[in-house]
């Protein structure tokens, strides 16, 4: 049987609180975070947010709840390239769930609203990054997963991140970054380090 | 973002795919319009023909080429009729006939013919003739005239012509046939072969006939003077007796229309599966390509089909996208197919004149609606492909694009 990509005996998390997932590549950073978001399925144990073990819903009932209560910032940040910055992040938010303003705002507190009407093809790929953030941070959700979200960006644009992050969190939300990105150590107060597809 | 919201940038932003689905579906729903259309409507003028008269006197060509020239699906022959035969029917009462054309002769190199009053109320799509001014001749003193010989001619209804034509077989060049007539009416044939053409009433080409048997000039009844065929109703008693008249040493033959319809029915109802199995293949090919054409598009997007099943899009949100992905080219593939049919198609190629004639198809016919609502269906069903695929993997496997 090949190797378990990851292997973690206990994680358990409080609404409200925050985590800082690190390792180096290929540790299982996005593997975790996935597991979290309900898009992979373990071989083995279970995953359980607010009481409801993910395994035991249906993928119409996982869809809902990503839809609701989870916001993903991708490490390959999965902009649409033919659609515009704002019309990415209305894209976070299925149906008719975000306003234009809230859109707007978001893009305003990353520092992209400029880029609001370009092709996100046409933006850098820092610019990208803090797109895919603001279209987690407009729609505000009780569960933010970020996967390397200043992974490109300097360090004024990464602090931006990672505060627009925590703001959209707010006190109620739970927020977990994975990164290998040692600027943002200091904002969390809880570490978790994972290597070879454990947690340390 | 909503599934129409979606559908809407997805189309608008990448035009150049959008374009190419078009073209490719369009040309598919044309190739298989043509080719069932040019198939359909050969079988569908056989199985079609139809006639209240029983009998159907004609030159002797096949009985079936007499037939389809005869009933309107051709042009009738033009051959030799013994006058004395038209006159045998004329004086009896209790047949009731019909003599649709009889050719005069020519005025400045345009065919004059006399018709009766049958030739203008047919309505078999391949000669039928619309009046496009004026009005259909009321009594022997006015004809009508075809639109393309008006033009050339130079007149309009309620213009006076006088015709002259020189008779064949007359032995002094100097003989002519004079008759004063009002143009009444212009008409346009949906085959342009008789828009040249100036129209007697048969009246008036009876005089003619009268007039040269007078001067002495022998009646041969060949090329344009000629009586094309006869139609007869006949009680079944008078049925051999007209068949008898006709062959006592005639060069016309008697075709008995209800008899020869029926064998004629029974020759195309084979060619009618043949060509059935045809238009089965010709579908087939074009549902292929409409739903290559529509795969094709959607492998492109499959990345981002994955990445709003993680962001939450439900199942009904990304059929609502691909459904309208894929109709709306398609819808306007039918268009641009239906647009290029209706530019082209209701024209044809006269191989004797090498000019552009009307096509005598009636368009659209029902099969032709079926035909582009069956491409429609074909789009709705291609687009359940890409979210089978979608939904047999699990999202992380969606997202790589697989």
């Amino acid at each position: 049987m090949d190797r378990p990509i990851l292997r973690i005996d206990n994680l358990t998390l409080d609404s409200g609180s925050h985590l800082l997932i690190r390792g180096p590549s290929g540790a299982g950073k996005t593997t975790l975070l996935h597991l979290l978001a309900g898009l992979l399925e373990p071989q083995s144990g279970k995953v359980e947010i607010g009481g409801v073990a993910l395994q035991a819903q249906t993928e119409n009932e996982k869809c809902a709840w990503r839809r609701n209560r989870v916001g993903l910032v991708f490490q390959k940040l999965n902009l649409l390239g033919h659609l515009t910055a704002l019309e990415n992040v209305l894209l976070g938010s299925p149906g008719k769930g975000l306003t234009l303003e809230a859109a707007h705002a978001a893009l305003t507190q990353l520092g992209v609203d400029r880029l609001s009407d370009k092709l996100a093809y046409k933006l850098s790929l820092g610019e990208q990054q803090r797109v895919a953030v603001a279209r987690v941070v407009a729609r505000k959700p009780p569960l933010i997963l970020a996967d390397e979200p200043t992974s490109s960006l300097d360090e004024s644009n990464a602090e931006l991140v990672i505060e627009s992050l925590f703001d959209a969190k707010g006190s109620e939300g739970t927020l977990i970054v994975a990164t290998h990105d040692d600027r943002v150590s200091s904002r969390f107060n809880e570490v978790w380090r994972l290597a070879n597809g454990e947690l340390q | 973002m909503t599934g129409f919201q979606l559908a809407k940038v997805s189309l608008l932003r990448r035009p150049f795919p959008t374009i190419l689905a078009v073209i490719c579906i369009g040309s598919a729903c044309l190739a298989a319009d043509f080719l069932v259309s040019v198939v359909r409507s050969q079988t569908s003028v056989l199985q079609h023909l139809d006639s209240d008269y029983d009998l159907l006197i004609g030159p002797k060509s096949s009985g079936t080429e007499l037939l389809i020239g005869g009933l309107g699906a051709g042009n009738p022959i033009e051959e030799s009729i013994p006058f004395a035969l038209v006159r045998f029917l004329d004086r009896r009462a209790d047949l009731s006939h019909r003599i649709p054309i009889y050719s005069v002769g020519q005025f400045h190199d345009l065919p004059v013919v006399g018709t009766d009053s049958n030739y203008w109320e047919r309505s078999d799509g391949f000669m039928t003739p619309t009046l496009v001014a004026g009005d259909l001749p009321s009594s022997s003193k006015e004809m009508v005239i075809g639109k393309d010989a008006a033009l050339r001619l130079n007149l309009a209804p309620g213009d006076p012509l006088n015709i002259e034509v020189v008779p064949q077989g007359a032995s002094d060049s100097g003989t002519l046939w004079f008759a004063d007539f009002e143009i009444s009416g212009i008409v346009q044939h949906s085959n342009g072969i008789r828009d040249n053409t100036l129209f007697l009433a048969i009246e008036a080409a009876w005089e003619y006939y009268r007039w040269k048997v007078e001067q002495g000039i022998e009646v041969e009844h060949k090329d344009l003077e000629a009586v094309s065929y006869i139609l007869v109703s006949a009680v079944a008693s008078e049925l051999e007796f007209v068949e008898s008249k006709v062959h006592e040493g005639s060069t016309v033959q008697v075709v008995r229309i209800p008899e020869e319809l029926a064998f004629l029915k029974t020759l195309t109802t084979g060619a009618n599966r043949v060509s059935n199995l045809f238009c089965v293949i010709v579908l087939l090919l074009a549902s292929l390509t409409v739903t290559v054409s529509i795969n094709a598009r959607f492998d492109s997007i499959k990345q981002e089909l994955g990445v709003l099943r993680a962001l939450g899009y439900t199942r009904g949100e990304l059929t609502t996208w691909l459904t309208l992905e894929s109709f709306i080219p398609t819808l306007l593939a039918v268009i641009l197919a239906i647009s290029l049919e209706l530019l082209f198609l209701p024209r044809f190629m006269d191989p004797s004149t090498t000019q552009w004639i009307p096509s005598p198809r009636h368009w659209p016919e029902i099969w032709n609606v079926l035909l582009w609502i069956f491409f429609l269906s074909i789009s709705f069903i291609a687009s359940g492909v890409p979210l089978y695929r979608l939904y047999r993997n699990d999202i992380g496997t969606a997202m790589e694009g697989v």
